[in-house]
């Protein structure tokens, strides 16, 4: 019986996209029909920068659109990283505009698996570890969802003990 | 008399706040400033005196801006980028101390209009190239913009506007706010931490290369203009012409090299915003002489205790935020001077570090926006207003506290 053919989102951001890739390439070893989606939805960045000079008065200077040259690049460089990682999948590359996520949520409609990157200190277990659009999108996705530590996670010992009054202690 | 010149100066101001068609703000400001002088509601005569007393100001800023544009052109932004892009080596918490760094010294010499519209952009571009989330760092620049504007008198155009009321000298004006803008910062750069503790321990990949180097003329005319201030300053030479002889200089390097051609020079100069800032002043003074003035007088505090000087940061903050800075400070500034320079270095305080409270510096022109645009900036203005939240109350205490320290122990009732 042929399987169905194995849909990966990776919701590429900064400061984690290494990690979620190489968790996407894990989970489709040697699986040459699967097919991974890299989506990049940049932030409001610009919408910031434009809204910084409203304050500006009598300025008169044009309010001209910021160049993003490096938002392409992050999703050619998670591209080129999934490619050494695993040489046989399909990629395609989104880059997404719009409530980052919603846009990430209907992405992942009918998917296997969601990727997304932890959020949080990094330095040790515990909350905060999702913010509020990743909470969105696990709250609302349809399918698997894997959450990934950007760099190797911190010991166990960082976990606060149980308080002193707690009765199971 | 007085509700005809209130009128005028409600359409000036809702005129800048809308931007019909993208209109310079002057289309509005320059006709308002003559039919308040027609009906007499302003004299002549004090018409002309109050544009001999702005127009140095705006000429001195008018010239920054064109040194800001030819540094700009001449790749010192994109240099500063690169210097801080690789002194973080992708940590995000070192990259922001460095554009806490570079934003308040750009915000100090050049003005914040160059950290607004000339670092900002290179900010983005930084985060982005390292890989590492770029909000904290763009609220950084954002918020130092503002807060990081009370150092020197070229640093906010309000200052220059407060310079000769407050009666203190160019030297003497750094000397009184240097605490108070290291302790702003301080703050700035505290809550930032706190607030982007997560974002700012994601890693991202450290760069080495470098393809731009300190364009070296620039570099030092910018150095021997800060220190012509400060002779100009103790020789009585208005400090305009030392800006503008810099904006000389790097214009003739700038057209030599053709990084810049003639005409995007004159757009630098920007005439339209010196006839709105001349014509702004004028309404507005026929405003505070028709009797504005009189009863903004009632809610003005009185003496130079640490508490009045909170009450004029208050009021001077709170004008700022209703509609904008420029016309907050020149409402308030006949009163301020009148109560001392501490006074007026408070009202600075109040109109410079405010603006941080709302996200596009004023109820008047986020309220603007709301209505003008469809609602995708919500996120945002949720996330920028805490910060302001944060932060602002904060800097104004401080800051006002740090004013009064050293204007009444340190350097002893200036």
């Amino acid at each position: 019986m042929a399987q169905s053919v194995k849909r990966v989102v990776v919701w590429v951001e900064p400061g984690t996209w290494e990690a979620c890739v190489s968790a996407a390439a894990d989970l489709v070893p040697g699986d040459f029909e699967a097919q991974v989606l890299l989506l990049y939805v940049p932030d409001d960045s610009e919408d910031l920068l434009r809204d910084a000079r409203a304050g500006l008065w009598g300025r008169g200077r044009p309010v001209q659109p910021v160049a993003a040259p490096e938002d392409p690049e992050l999703l050619a460089d998670a591209e080129a990283l999934l490619r050494d990682l695993a040489r046989d999948v399909t990629i395609t590359t989104q880059l997404g505009s719009g409530p980052v996520e919603r846009v990430v949520t209907g992405a992942s409609e009918n998917a296997d698996y969601l990727v997304v990157g932890r959020q949080g200190d990094l330095t040790r277990r515990g909350p905060t570890s999702l913010g509020k659009h990743t909470r969105f999108v696990i709250d609302h996705a349809q399918c698997r969802v894997v959450i990934v530590w950007p760099q190797p996670a911190p010991s166990a010992a960082t976990i606060p003990p149980l308080p002193p009054d707690d009765p199971r202690r | 008399m007085l509700a005809i010149s209130g009128l005028f100066l409600i359409l000036v101001l809702a005129f800048a706040v809308i931007r019909p068609r993208g209109l310079p703000e002057a289309v509005a400001a320059v006709p308002a400033a003559i039919v308040v002088v027609v009906i007499g509601a302003l004299s002549g005569h004090e018409a002309l005196a109050e544009i001999s007393r702005l127009l140095p100001v705006v000429l001195f800023l008018a010239a920054i801006l064109v040194v800001g544009d030819l540094c700009e052109a001449a790749g010192v932004f994109r240099w500063a980028g690169e210097l801080i892009g690789r002194g973080s080596g992708g940590s995000g918490k070192r990259l922001l101390l460095l554009v806490f760094v570079a934003a308040s010294i750009v915000t100090a010499v050049l003005s914040l209009d160059a950290t607004v519209v000339l670092l900002t952009p290179v900010v983005l571009a930084t985060a982005r190239t390292l890989r590492v989330p770029a909000k904290p760092h763009m609220y950084a620049s954002a918020h130092l913009a503002n807060s990081a504007s009370l150092l020197l008198p070229v640093s906010n155009l309000t200052n220059l506007l407060a310079l000769r009321a407050s009666g203190v000298s160019f030297v003497r004006f750094a000397l009184l706010m240097l605490l108070p803008w290291l302790v702003v910062i301080g703050i700035e750069y505290g809550v930032l931490r706190w607030r982007f503790g997560s974002e700012l321990t994601l890693r991202g990949r450290p760069v080495t290369s470098t393809s731009t180097r300190l364009p070296l003329l620039p570099a030092i005319v910018v150095g021997a203009m800060l220190v012509g201030f400060v002779v100009a300053s103790s020789v009585g030479i208005q400090a305009a012409w030392v800006a503008g002889a810099a904006a000389l200089v790097l214009a003739v390097r700038a057209l030599v090299r053709k990084e810049v051609s003639l005409r995007s020079l004159g757009g630098s100069l920007n005439i339209p915003f010196i006839a709105f800032v001349l014509g702004l002043g004028i309404v507005v003074m026929a405003v505070v002489q028709g009797g504005l003035g009189t009863f903004l007088g009632h809610l003005a505090p009185t003496g130079n205790g640490l508490v009045s000087l909170l009450l004029w940061a208050l009021l001077a903050a709170v004008l700022a935020n209703l509609v904008n800075n420029l016309p907050a400070v020149l409402l308030v500034l006949p009163l301020a001077a009148a109560a001392g320079p501490l006074a007026v270095l408070a009202v600075l305080i109040g109109v410079n570090v405010g603006p941080n409270l709302t996200y596009v510096g004023s109820l008047a022109t986020l309220l603007w926006r709301r209505i003008a645009s469809d609602h995708d900036h919500e996120v945002s203005i949720g996330e920028f207003t805490v910060l302001g939240l944060l932060t602002t109350p904060a800097c104004l205490v401080a800051g006002v506290t740090a004013l009064w320290v050293v204007g009444t122990v340190v350097l002893g009732g200036t």
